[in-house]
């Protein structure tokens, strides 16, 4: 492509994102970040805590797409049926600040209104989170989307629906199974049935700055997650989105961590996707699934959809700085090593083939996945293309086989 | 003023919730829906190991103040339970007590005795169902209005009516009975000792809840013996006939088992396949009701191949004894020309010195001198023992043989001895003949009767089942024929009904040495006569049924039954047949949820007689909803009890309630209602005569059951409390402690320490010493001591003359066939629940959720199939009396040509509340009706059952559209 | 790290199907707190659905190469069943007293149906309880690691503090032996009676059970019955060791039972009225030799010869079925002793 198609691949990125406002680009924020933003809106008034409120309704959306969570598998029959079928969801987002509180409103399509009850063995609730980076900032590398990771934690705030009404929940979370209930300075949530029942509105409003996480700053990255809970979806089932930003105008615009957040994301900066398919297809599915190409379940993370969810910096570093972004393993007990010697009665041991990685003696953790950082950058960059295009199915027509 | 449903009968609040810190999936701790936390601790401890520790210690409050019962219902079972409070003593749960010492190194324990039954009962102290005040009726019978009263109104309402019942109709017009809800030594002797008191009507439990054996009666005397369940340990053969103890003897099972792995043979005998029969070595699937035949066969085996001890039979059977081949009758010395040269005179002097009993001595046919000779032992020899040889006599009995004696008036007459007779009958039995009856192979019948002749220790174990088909006496007394046949008694095994242990002094706590004496009434003719009489019991059965079952027409047969229950009616009566009083109208009753026994239209007989009915529990059964006064009692954890027989075990357990305990709103131990009912009674006879100066009023005549010929109204209280000795129930436990000797050396203090119990000391054995380290079975003193049994002539008994029973061909062991009507084609059984106590603890949600949570029959499979019913099918279950419906439940163990269905359900756990035993149809057999031949007089070892296994019905899918 | 397993046999040839320990279990602990729908102890009749209904069926465990498998949460309604209540508070009013909707499913709803044509009709008693197994797969499946295994004894706990509830423990227990408590809002599950073991007392379903048919030790205790009874003797088997959670409950597995009868009623010497087939099916291939060393045990015991294994089953004091050595710890709720205190209510003689 060439630089001169750029104005207008940008308006139609922004007419998706902004069909109310295709505006020009937001003052100070690099090209390559435009479809990636959310504009919290600026009200005079308090921030409604009504998710119905016209005030809202007044607010242009952003779509943004939530694939299905493939990458860890989780034990439950009904639930991986049900993920099999599932296919990308489309959340509408809608934010705003009166200054002192953020309010951000999602919206998303499900039929099936889903509560739990005080007898409901069975019954799991329909869910929204939203997720924001615990550190912000110039030289904070994102956290792994998925509940963050042992160097970059994320702040989770949690909704769910229930007989009674809806209750909250604020943690903070270091990559799988972490998630530790916390003070994040107050939550006030609501989530209501759309009028015509074909889905949910979950609204979550905090203070800008409380519970030591300060979020008056020009951009402010953030991920949701919704659950539907008629498809047994709870925990890691769930569908969640990449790292998306909001701009809050009113605050100024820290250059730096907008350049380093912006990595590889203008299409010129990243490599030929059918390259990197090649090569991914060599390298990594030997360990990795993806797609039809399945490797053994839990040996590592299955990318099938991880093109949806994983920010192009951060799919670099996982290949050129693998122990840089560890995150934990899954519930090693998963898999059993029968090839072990047992004493009589023994327990089998964890098979160490299925950990993803390892502490050496000085306490220092080094991923099982080879460090590719000898890879020449296009190389890199065209593998980065491929996992970018992984689960970009459109909404509807499921992502993974 | 009228109340409210919920406010009347709500249990005291929730003991068992413990208070854990909650919260609703994915919610926070803070938003957790209460719990119900009546307990709950001030502050939930954080962290999970702690808060499960927290919850057992809730349960367990300071386990010093713990209580000790056993649970005092009619199971027989038993057993010594601790009795867990939290920290402010309301009950939380219980557990056996498990303290039960061993009485030798190679015999298993009896911990922990207990069942699932007892494992909740604390549950009952605060289910919803529990009765909490004296309530009266303010509606129509049944139909569920109340009115809350005090006290002291009830006692005032139940005492004038007993008072002017007295009156007006003489003591016989009062009912006064302590139910079979409720079997215990201390606290139902407070009620007996009130109707003993009163001169009332008080009928036997054992038979009108069709749980008796007299057909075991006939042939030893007593209907309960046999052993400890511990001896069934060292058995080598252990035989279960009709019964199945891993469902209905569930603390006494396990010796069973830990027998077999000793190395003894199990053989479960029974229509179905139940829960016994799974771990048998050998099950033998009767035809139900045929058990007769069966029997009659082994008998047949054991006498055709001679596996038995002649030298026993001589001495210990009457088979020897001397039968007219004319009229059958048994020779009695009173009959004999002692003049005869077949006769041996000098017998007479030797051991019938007495002439007025020689009608009870009888004659054995002696080898030695060719010659017929008086017998020692009989009931009116003058010499007691059994033995036929002694300083100064030796005798020879003959068991076969035909020998001429003349007798007074009629010359010589051919006689024989009841061997003769006996094996002539048996001759019918043949297995190969009564295999079509039975269903049972004769290579099975061979085995049986090879495994029970040949064994060191056997001990066949005879079930409730068989008295409860119309013919089952005759069944019993085949069955029991065996063990007499092969002289198995004490050490050799031998029957096994109920073990009774000898227990003296506890005639103070009921009665009154004497000085009154209850209308003690029988209790299936009873029961039959208060439920419409013998035209409502004949309903169901036809023409045919009668005569097969028979041998007479119905119209005979009822006319037969008839003539002897009316003779047996009313004080005259009493001594002439089966005792019954027609002029009942008074009632007050405990722990008798007589509804949910009794059959066809009892109910609205009964309600028909009754004038008023008071009715004391601890629970709403269905039976109290028909009372006029209710009377909330006390539990077995709210009472001081003491029970010990009868005796699967060697333990007297007591029932102490938890310290700082408090009895469920405002209920009260019968004991204290009893005493209150005197006083009562008393002022009120008092004041009347104050006001009438009319001593009638105050000495009411009752010359048959009285010394003094009156009951002195105004010495009542002195009478009931022994001077003020005996007014609680704590009173009680501590009279009989002092007055047993059985009991010797224990207090109440020993026993709960050792953990609610005392053993038993050696004078509790009735027919063998109870050592202290070996397992009991009854009969020792008569194998090794020659001691006579309780029988006319003191020996095991075949041979009855009885004319009703010559005429019916029961002279000797017999059997016949079942009456049910073949009209309809599955024979309803209702056997004994592993889920109830009959119908107590019916109610338990608890156990009901371990069930199908309503009355379930169990049906073959291909039976339903036939009928397109599916498990868990709802279906309605018919015959000529009546229809119920209920849930099908499907079993490969129940024969195709039988519903089954567990006993006990209350007739309002059914739609329209009407009961199961609506389908039932029942018969007095005249044979059990029979009385005054020699030990088959009326009383505990005689009286007859009423049946429940007789009626045959249908089932199809419930259709609700139908209904 | 386990360093001690307390471990649990239970003889089905002893098994009475009472249920009592079904209920000292539902009295100590789950009559309460949301949990009144729960079974930590319970009696099936085998053949038969099983409860939660047809848990075989649903899932979980690990497959032969060790690999945790998916497995499905039971519906409370159609395979746990609901905890019906009654009107007991109507019954005085002239009501009739019925379960407050209509029963579906139970822990006992298979009792005594078995399987077979009468009359080689053939049943027998299955008590299970959480089998506090050495490869827990509902400790694998737990994405939080709300899962563990004590210590000192090896009983497999839910930290309450950790379990967010979402279940995938009940789905992945093969044994359907963990449960969700909605109330409360976290899993629970047999604890073993944990705090009764640290203050000596056994664990409820077995010190009550009237069969007499559990023993409760420690599996390296060689002194213990459990010990003999697994290790040394080899009659107590694990169910469904193909499950691959290597449970620390054992069971004594059923003899044939009573012969069955041909076409003309007699009985068939040898036969098998419990098919051995079926029994493999529970407890796999060693069933096969277990069976032989009782039957073996058995017909010595006939001739009169001593057998140790015989001796050990019979359990000839209940007091010694349970050695559970005396840990008590700092920071236990003593409880109290029984003992004569309930007479200081009244004046003792």
């Amino acid at each position: 492509m060439t630089a001169r198609d750029l104005p207008r691949r940008v308006a139609l990125a922004l007419a998706l994102v902004l069909p109310a406002a295709a505006t020009a680009a937001p003052q100070g924020i690099p090209p390559a970040l435009t479809t990636e933003i959310v504009e919290v809106a600026d009200l005079a008034g308090p921030v409604p805590t009504d998710p119905a409120s016209p005030a809202w309704n007044a607010l242009p959306p952003a779509a943004l797409v939530a694939a299905p969570q493939v990458s860890i598998r989780l034990p439950d029959a009904q639930a991986n049926a049900a993920l099999a079928k599932a296919a990308n969801r489309t959340v509408r987002v809608r934010a705003a600040t009166d200054g002192t509180s953020l309010g951000v409103l999602l919206e998303w399509p499900d039929p099936t209104e889903d509560r739990t009850t005080p007898d409901g063995v069975e019954v799991f609730g329909d869910a929204a989170a939203l997720q924001l980076p615990l550190e912000l900032g110039a030289g904070k590398r994102l956290p792994y989307v998925g509940m963050g990771d042992e160097r970059a934690r994320v702040a989770v705030f949690l909704q769910r629906a229930t007989s009674t009404g809806t209750v909250a929940r604020q943690a903070i979370g270091a990559g799988f199974g972490t998630l530790a209930r916390a003070d994040l300075g107050g939550l006030t949530v609501a989530m209501r049935r759309d009028p015509a029942g074909k889905g949910w509105r979950a609204l979550f409003v905090r203070p800008l700055a409380a519970g030591g996480l300060d979020l008056r700053r020009g951009i402010v990255p953030f991920a949701v997650a919704v659950w539907d809970g008629s498809a047994k979806e709870r925990a890691g089932n769930k569908a969640l989105t990449g790292w998306k930003l909001l701009r809050l105008a009113r605050f100024p615009l820290d250059a730096a961590y907008a350049a380093e957040l912006a990595w590889g994301l203008a299409p010129g900066e990243l490599g030929d996707a059918r390259k990197g398919k090649e090569l991914f297809e060599a390298t990594c599915t030997a360990c990795h699934s993806a797609g039809e190409l399945r490797a053994a379940p839990g040996l590592a993370p299955d990318l099938s959809r991880i093109g949806v969810i994983a920010s192009p910096a951060y799919l670099r570093d996982s290949i050129v700085l693998p122990s840089e972004v560890i995150v934990p393993t899954p519930n090693p007990a998963q898999h059993q090593d029968r090839a072990a010697k047992l004493a009589r009665g023994a327990a089998w041991p964890d098979d160490d083939g299925y950990v993803w990685y390892r502490v050496e003696p000085d306490g220092k953790k080094t991923s099982t996945m080879p460090d590719f950082s000898s890879l020449p950058k296009e190389d890199v960059q065209a593998i980065v293309a491929h996992l970018r295009t992984l689960g970009q199915a459109p909404s509807g027509s499921g992502g993974t086989p | 003023m009228a109340i409210t449903r919920r406010g009347l009968l709500r249990g005291i609040a929730a003991l068992g919730a413990t208070g854990v810190a909650g919260k609703a999936l994915g919610s926070d701790a803070s938003q957790a829906p209460a719990t119900a936390a009546a307990a709950a601790p001030p502050t939930a401890p954080a962290g999970t190991e702690a808060a499960y520790r927290a919850e057992l210690a809730a349960t367990y409050g300071d386990g010093e103040a713990h209580g000790f019962a056993y649970h005092c219902v009619n199971c027989q079972g038993n057993c010594a339970w601790e009795v867990w409070t939290d920290a402010e003593g309301r009950v939380t749960r219980e557990n056996q007590a498990a303290s039960y010492p061993p009485i030798a190194p190679d015999v298993p324990d009896a911990n922990p005795r207990g069942c699932n039954k007892g494992a909740q009962q604390s549950q009952l102290l605060r289910q919803a169902d529990r009765l909490l005040h004296p309530m009266r009726r303010a509606g129509a019978r049944g139909e569920g209005k109340w009115k809350r009263i005090s006290w002291d109104e009830a006692i005032t309402e139940v005492a004038t009516r007993l008072y002017e019942t007295m009156l007006s109709k003489g003591p016989a017009g009062n009912y006064v009975h302590m139910g079979s809800g409720m079997l215990s030594e201390a606290r139902a002797a407070s009620v007996k000792r009130l109707g003993t008191l009163l001169g009332a009507v008080r009928p036997y439990i054992a038979s009108y809840v069709g749980d008796m054996f007299p057909g075991v009666g006939v042939v030893y005397g007593e209907g309960n013996i046999g052993c400890t369940y511990d001896f069934l340990y060292g058995a080598d053969v252990a035989l279960f006939w009709g019964c199945n103890p891993n469902t209905s003897r569930i603390p006494d099972a396990h010796y069973l088992w830990e027998a077999r792995y000793r190395g003894a043979k199990v053989i479960v005998v029974t229509p179905e396949f139940n829960s016994s029969a799974i771990h048998a070595d050998l099950w033998v699937p009767v035809k139900a009701g045929y058990d007769g035949h069966l029997a009659l066969s082994i008998l047949h085996v054991l006498v055709r191949r001679k596996l038995y001890a002649p030298a026993f039979l001589a001495q210990h059977t009457d088979l020897p004894l001397l039968v007219r081949t004319d009229t059958k009758a048994l020779v009695r010395l009173a009959d004999v020309d002692l003049a005869a040269p077949s006769f041996d005179r000098a017998s007479v002097e030797r051991f019938a010195a007495d002439p007025a009993r020689h009608h009870e001595v009888f004659l054995a046919w002696d080898k030695r001198l060719g010659k017929a000779t008086a017998l020692p032992g009989c009931e009116g020899s003058t010499v007691e023992t059994l033995r036929l040889e002694d300083l100064t006599w030796k005798i020879d009995p003959a068991l076969g043989g035909r020998f001429r004696l003349r007798l007074r008036g009629e010359g010589e007459v051919e006689v024989a001895p009841a061997f003769t007779l006996l094996a002539k009958e048996l001759e019918a039995y043949a297995p190969a003949r009564t295999a079509k009856l039975t269903g049972v192979h004769p290579s099975v019948v061979e085995r049986l009767a090879t495994e029970l002749a040949t064994s060191k220790v056997a001990v066949l174990t005879l079930g409730f089942a068989i008295g409860k088909h119309f013919n089952g006496m005759l069944s019993q007394r085949a069955i029991a024929s065996i063990p007499a046949l092969l002289g198995r008694l004490g050490p050799r095994g031998g029957l096994n009904t109920e073990n009774e242990w000898s227990i003296t002094g506890l005639d103070g706590l009921s009665g009154f040495q004497g000085r009154f004496t209850h209308r003690f009434a029988s209790g299936f003719v009873s029961e039959t006569m208060l439920g419409g009489g013998l035209a409502a019991s004949g309903k169901g059965f036809d023409d045919a049924d009668v005569r097969r079952a028979t041998g007479q027409s119905k119209a005979e047969y009822l006319a037969a039954v008839r003539g002897l229950v009316d003779a047996s009616e009313g004080d005259a009566g009493e001594k002439k047949g089966k005792p019954w009083w027609k002029e009942t109208e008074t009632f007050l009753l405990f722990a008798d949820a007589r509804f949910r026994r009794n059959k066809g239209d009892y109910r609205k007989a009964f309600l028909e007689q009754a004038r008023f009915v008071a009715y004391g529990d601890y629970r709403m059964s269905d039976f109290a909803t028909f009372a006029d006064v209710l009377l909330p009692c006390t539990t077995s954890y709210e009472s001081w009890d003491l029970r010990t027989n009868p005796g699967y075990h060697r333990f007297a357990n007591v029932c102490v309630p938890p310290a700082g305990s408090k009895p469920a709103g405002e209920a009260k131990s019968e004991w204290e209602i009893s005493r209150l009912l005197v006083e009562k009674l008393q002022a009120l006879a008092l004041a009347r005569y104050a006001a009438t100066k009319d001593e009638k009023v105050l000495k009411i005549p009752d010359p048959t059951h009285t010394q003094s010929g009156v009951h002195s109204m105004d010495a009542l209280v002195e009478e009931f409390t022994l001077g003020g000795k005996l007014r609680t129930d704590r009173d009680a436990v501590e009279y009989a402690l002092e007055h047993v000797d059985q009991f010797k050396p224990s207090t109440l203090p020993a026993m709960v320490k050792r953990g609610g119990f005392l053993v038993l000391n050696e004078k509790a054995g009735k027919s063998s010493p109870l050592y202290a380290d070996r397992p009991y079975s009854t009969f020792e003193n008569h194998l090794f001591l020659n001691q006579r049994f309780e029988t006319v002539s003191g020996r095991l008994t075949f041979y009855v003359d009885h004319p009703l029973w010559i005429a019916a061909g029961a002279n000797v062991p017999t059997a016949k066939e079942p009456i049910r009507p073949k009209r309809f084609p599955l024979l309803l059984m209702t056997p004994h629940a592993r889920w109830s106590i009959h119908s107590t603890y019916k109610l338990s949600p608890l156990l009901l959720r371990l069930q199908r949570g309503e009355p379930a029959v169990m049906l073959n499979p291909a039976t339903a199939k036939r009928r397109g019913i599916a498990d868990g099918d709802r279906v309605r279950m018919w015959n000529d009396l009546g229809e119920v419906v209920l849930q099908a439940k499907l079993a490969a163990g129940v024969p195709p040509d039988a519903a089954l269905l567990e006993h006990g359900w209350e007739p309002f756990m059914y739609r329209g509340k009407k009961g199961h035993n609506a389908l039932a149809g029942d018969l007095p057999n005249l044979l059990e009706v029979s009385d005054g031949w020699g030990h088959l007089r009326f009383g505990t070892n005689w009286d007859g059952n009423q049946h429940a296994y007789d009626s045959t019905v249908d089932v199809a899918k419930f259709d609700a559209a139908r209904a | 790290m386990t360093t001690r397993q307390l471990a649990m046999v239970m003889d089905l040839n002893k098994c009475i199907g009472c249920q009592t320990c079904t209920v000292a279990c539902k009295t100590q602990w789950t009559q309460r707190n949301g949990r009144d729908y729960m079974y930590w102890n319970h009696v099936e009749t085998r053949p038969g659905d099983g409860y939660p209904k047809g848990w075989e069926a649903l899932g979980g465990g690990f497959d032969p190469s060790g690999a945790l498998q998916d497995g499905a949460v039971p519906a409370r309604a159609s395979e746990y069943g609901i905890p019906w209540d009654y009107n007991l508070d109507e019954a005085a009013f002239g009501a009739e007293v019925r379960p407050q909707g209509q029963p579906t499913h139970g822990p006992n709803w298979d009792e005594d149906r078995g399987a077979g044509e009468f009359p080689n009709a053939w049943f027998f008693y299955l008590p299970r309880i959480c089998n506090h197994c050495a490869s827990p797969a509902c400790l694998a499946a737990c994405p939080r690691g709300a899962i563990y295994k004590r210590a000192e004894d090896g009983v497999v706990l839910v930290d309450k503090t950790r379990c967010e509830g979402h279940r995938y423990c009940v789905a992945a227990c093969p044994y359907k032996k963990v449960y969700a408590n909605p109330t409360l809002g976290y899993s629970e599950k047999c604890i073993l009676c944990f705090p009764r073991v640290e203050q000596g007392l056994p664990p409820a379903c077995a010190q009550q059970c009237v069969g007499r048919m559990r023993w409760v030790g420690y599996l390296d205790d060689e002194a213990s019955q459990v010990f003999q009874l697994v290790r040394r003797f080899e009659v107590a088997l694990p169910l469904h060791p193909e499950y691959g959670t290597q449970p620390n409950v054992f069971y004594v597995p059923p003899l044939p039972g009573p012969p069955r009868f041909d076409a003309q009623g007699r009985p068939v010497a040898g036969s098998e009225r419990i098919p051995t087939k079926y029994l493999e099916t529970l407890f796999g291939p060693a069933v096969k030799k277990a069976l032989a060393t009782l039957q073996g045990e058995l017909a010595r015991r006939r001739k009169g010869e001593p057998s140790e294994l015989l001796d050990t089953l019979i359990a000839f004091r209940q007091a010694d079925m349970f050695r559970l050595g005396t840990p008590t710890r700092p920071g236990l709720v003593q409880l109290g002793r029984r003992g004569a205190k309930s007479m200081d209510s009244g004046e003792a003689r």
